[in-house]
């Protein structure tokens, strides 16, 4: 068992290096890194509070003493950014997480041990993944009714379904190997074989899909917060800030224009890094059958994953 | 063929019926209550009574189940609560709209992507691949709203161009006939209007199919290579075509047809991500109606949005499945 | 001196691979007279195909030709334009394939191909073009050339696409035809027809083939002359009854032995031992001395042997030819 993780380690380890060996995976390193920094010690980087409201001071531009300006209540751009970090991050995990969690439940369930019902499952997964899902996204938040909680229950709802196809598709290919063959024979219980054996193979393709998935994940809840959906005021939300600064737009730019940059980076880094990791992985993808990361659900598109993949 | 029609034609059906029940599911499985939100929170128990008799809210679920079908048959998708008027009515009203926007974004994406997809191809590991590499990263990492805005603010506020909305003043707007503002002009020859239409449509596609860009080129990208290293390639090179020709006469076809299949993704995204757009750039179509009552919980059109968003998805997609055997002879129906 | 329809000095081609630089044309010579059927023999990967491809300056960007050069009709190959070389390729010199099936562009009908090579080298366009295209394909006896002339190539047998891969080579009248393989992946029964159809258009016509193989049989049916490459250098070659009757080197020899034949009671079908010698770092000398039973150590291995000639012109190159 120790050897395992000494294994796993060293498997790591490669990996790690293979990321680094690219520009690309440098970036999108340095800029994951950069967010989780933010994340962590928001109240050491922040200059100012970011609720902190004076009246007097609203609609500052880019200063040297605010250096992103403040907004038109007169709270700290740039603070804001920094705690703003903390929501995305949490949205992406949350989402993700819950996504990996059902999905891999139902995914598992329905390939191992298989039959009718398995498929039965599955044609139901279909027509969740047939919806345009900001569509479904945004009807499940606004009758949950706008909260940030609610949000990341209609977000994750909507992104359940793929990792469901990812791991069942996987586990497909994986219960007919010899190992699995060899677990029943011993009568080893459905639910060891499905998280002893079928899941941990899965879980490479998981990792990749979770990486590339945690920025489209992001954009998707900002896209919620910025309909009002998401968190709510006076967080210091991206998104929601966004939707404030939008009235305002002509009269600060900045307001608009930082909030979004924060986005965007941070949504880059994850796409980078998510491209590397996945090109790192790929020989271990590759003996499993037909990896296709499904992308950029975010907008609601079902069908990309027949269409890109390849 | 027609086996092969109908077989399509019988799976679009059952998409549709897992898709409105779905719908209807989750609408009902929440206890908001849209007399709550349409009357007021402040309303009395008789009122809402009143409220739910009128909009056949206080009917067990099966039987509200039953008769959305029942009345769907008919071509009635009921009424809106949130406007009073027939929701077939109001997709009639809104929906050109955005089926104009989500197809001009859909060129919008062809029209560039294609292109930069060809020259990344042919100038494979090179600057110009590594540029537009750069180009479709960005493209799939902005949030397409903020984009939206940021357009807005340059072209808009700062450089005075055309504002939100569909047309500048109700002047402008052509005739009705299809609804959509850009044919409509064209048939009556409403150059003006067509000329406005154009102008204000071309900032909400252009953030809306930003993203569309990368990934059409990223498509037209392997696509192309894949096709460059057959042999008949080779072989009309062989010929004494030059690269153009070769490149037009036989690479272009073999290599858009896989890139077609994007056309029925893309329209999914556009109709999907359509809803944000929209309201950032005051659009009228249905992705304003949809944001609008969604938070007046109106069912019938919430119903009504998801049913036409879905056909219409599940249609273009059809389409291009025959489109697709259409280009290619060797698909057999 | 009579003039060579092809001449071919001295070339050295070298690809850029991620392994190395791959040396994968050794400084050869040869040449093809009119009305000649010239066959090239050699393993796969010899360099058999890079040296027809090179003749229409068609090499892939990785590769780079190093040094010699290559006489069409006595005019410089290497030094024409691109817009020389697209009037050559197809109007003088043509090729077939190995696999007409993917040879074919999918969604073109065949005769598309045709009447594009008759507009791109002799202008001819419209009912002419097509007229002349299904005579085209009359030619190389495909029935029913009208229905032909606008199917698709999925719609037609693998002998049939190759046919009409050699009616859209032949469209124009070229001196020369590279055939590169163009029997192999068809069966045997097909294989004859093609070769014979070929023999015969070659007979009517004042063209000369180019023959690429690694077949000996088949070169033996229809070539005037061969040569023998391996690893990117040519070992013999000569007039084919010559150079089957007196096999001159070793891996010639080898070869020739290991043709089936029934004639024969050999229990065990003959082959080489070894393989062939990667082309990053080659083996200096004569590239065959790793596999070669009778290597002198200290010659073959060191610089690579000067021209024998066995006859007039019969000749091979090997160190046990002059010592």
């Amino acid at each position: 068992m120790k050897e395992n993780w000494q294994l796993r380690g060293q498997e790591l380890r490669r990996t790690i290096r293979i990321i680094l060996s690219t520009p690309a995976g440098i970036v999108g390193a340095v800029i994951v890194v950069l967010l989780l920094a933010c994340v962590v010690f928001a109240p050491f980087l922040a200059p100012h509070d970011p609720y902190l409201v004076s009246i007097e001071n609203k609609l500052r531009p880019p200063s040297s003493e605010q250096w992103l300006g403040t907004d038109t209540v007169g709270r700290d751009v740039l603070s804001r950014i920094i705690y703003g970090s903390r929501y995305s991050l949490a949205s992406g995990t949350i989402v993700v997480g819950i996504g990996i969690i059902v999905g891999s439940i139902v995914g598992l369930l329905a390939a191992y041990p298989g039959g009718r019902w398995g498929e039965l499952i599955m044609r139901f997964t279909d027509i969740f993944l047939a919806f345009p899902t900001m569509l479904l996204a945004i009807a499940l938040a606004s009758t949950l009714g706008p909260s940030f909680l609610n949000s990341m229950i209609a977000i994750s709802i909507v992104y359940w379904p793929k990792y469901a196809r990812l791991v069942y598709g996987q586990a497909l290919s994986i219960r007919e190997r010899d190992y699995v063959k060899f677990a029943e024979v011993l009568k080893e219980k459905p639910v060891k074989i499905r998280m002893g054996h079928i899941f941990p193979n899965c879980s490479s393709a998981l990792v990749v899909q979770a990486t590339l998935d945690f920025g489209d994940a992001i954009l998707f809840f900002a896209a919620l917060s910025f309909v009002g959906l998401g968190a709510q005021p006076p967080a210091a939300d991206w998104g929601a800030m966004l939707a404030f600064a939008r009235k305002y737009m002509m009269l600060s730019w900045w307001t608009a224009v930082f909030p979004g940059i924060a986005i965007f980076v941070t949504v880059m880094g994850f796409n980078l890094l998510g491209d590397s990791l996945r090109d790192a992985l790929d020989p271990q993808l590759r003996r499993l059958k037909e990896f296709k990361p499904i992308r950029f659900s975010w907008l609601g598109i079902p069908g990309l994953r027949k269409a890109i993949g390849k | 063929m027609a086996k092969w029609l109908i077989r399509r034609f019988l799976l679009l059906i059952f998409v549709l019926w897992g898709i409105t029940t779905l719908t209807f599911i989750i609408i009902a499985a929440v206890p908001r209550n849209p007399a709550i939100a349409m009357a007021g929170s402040q309303s009395s128990p008789e009122q809402i009574e009143k409220f739910n008799k009128r909009w056949g809210l206080d009917k067990p679920l099966a039987v509200r189940y039953y008769e959305f079908y029942a009345y769907l048959l008919q071509g009635d998708m009921g009424t809106s609560i949130r406007t009073e008027r027939p929701v077939a009515l109001e997709m009639r009203n809104f929906f050109p709209a955005t089926f104009e926007l989500a197809t001009v974004s859909v060129v919008l994406s062809f029209l560039i992507g294609v292109p930069l997809g060809i020259v990344a191809a042919l100038k494979r590991n090179k600057w110009p691949d590594q540029v537009t590499r750069f180009v479709s990263l960005i493209g799939v990492s902005t949030p397409n709203f903020w984009f939206g805005l940021i357009i807005l603010l340059v072209f808009y506020y700062l450089l005075g161009g055309v504002g939100p909305g569909r047309v500048t003043s109700a002047a402008y707007e052509p005739t009705r006939i299809t609804g959509l503002y850009l044919i409509d002009s064209l048939v009556t020859g409403n150059w003006s209007s067509f000329v406005d239409c154009l102008r204000h449509i071309i900032m909400p596609a252009f953030a809306l199919g930003f993203f569309g860009i990368g990934i059409v080129t990223r498509m037209m990208r392997s696509s192309m290579i894949d096709t460059l290293s057959k042999d008949y390639i080779k072989a009309a090179r062989a010929r004494g075509l030059s690269l153009f020709r070769v490149i037009t006469n036989h690479a272009l076809r073999n290599s858009l047809i896989p890139v077609l299949t994007v056309i029925g993704v893309l329209y999914g995204a556009y109709l999907g991500g359509v809803i944000v757009i929209e309201v950032v750039f005051s659009w009228p179509g249905l992705g304003n109606f949809a944001y609008n009552s969604i938070l007046k919980s109106d069912h019938p059109a919430i119903m009504g949005v998801v049913l036409v968003i879905s056909i219409i998805y599940s249609l273009v997609n059809l389409v291009v499945d025959v489109l697709y055997r259409y280009l290619d002879p060797r698909i057999k129906f | 001196m009579e003039e060579k329809l092809l001449e071919v000095k001295d070339l050295s081609v070298a690809f850029n691979s991620y392994l190395g630089v791959a040396e994968v044309l050794d400084r050869i010579s040869y040449s093809v007279d009119e009305n000649q059927w010239l066959g090239i023999a050699g393993e796969s990967g010899c360099g058999k195909t890079v040296s027809a491809f090179s003749l229409l300056k068609l090499l892939p960007e990785a590769a780079m030709i190093r040094n010699g050069e290559i006489l069409f009709k006595g005019e410089s190959i290497l030094d024409k334009s691109e817009r020389e070389m697209r009037k050559l390729r197809g109007g003088e010199i043509s090729i077939v394939f190995q696999e007409p099936q993917s040879a074919l562009n999918p969604s073109k009908r065949v005769g598309e191909n045709i009447v594009e090579s008759l507009r791109l080298h002799q202008g001819i366009r419209g009912e002419e073009a097509k007229r002349r295209a299904i005579q085209m394909l009359d030619l190389v006896k495909i029935p029913q050339p009208r229905v032909r002339f606008s199917q698709f190539p999925h719609e037609l047998s693998g002998g049939m696409q190759q046919r009409v891969c050699i009616a859209i080579a032949l469209a124009c009248h070229p001196s020369l035809l590279i055939a590169d393989e163009f029997t192999t992946s068809l069966d045997v029964t097909t294989q004859q027809e093609i070769l014979k159809l070929v023999v015969d258009l070659q007979r009517q016509s004042t063209m000369s083939v180019l023959f690429i193989t690694h077949d000996l049989a088949l070169i033996s049916e229809c070539c005037d002359e061969l040569i023998i490459m391996y690893a990117g250098q040519i070992m013999e070659r000569g007039k084919v009854d010559r150079v089957f009757r007196n096999p001159s080197h070793p891996y010639t020899r080898l070869l020739l032995n290991a043709i089936p034949s029934i004639s024969r009671k050999d229990e065990k079908l003959n082959s080489i031992d070894g393989s062939v010698p990667g082309l990053v770092n080659p083996p200096k000398g004569c590239r065959f001395h790793t596999r070669c039973k009778q290597k002198i150590p200290g010659r073959c291995d060191v610089v690579f042997p000067r021209e024998t000639a066995i006859d007039e012109t019969h000749r091979a190159w090997c160190h046990l030819l002059y010592t």
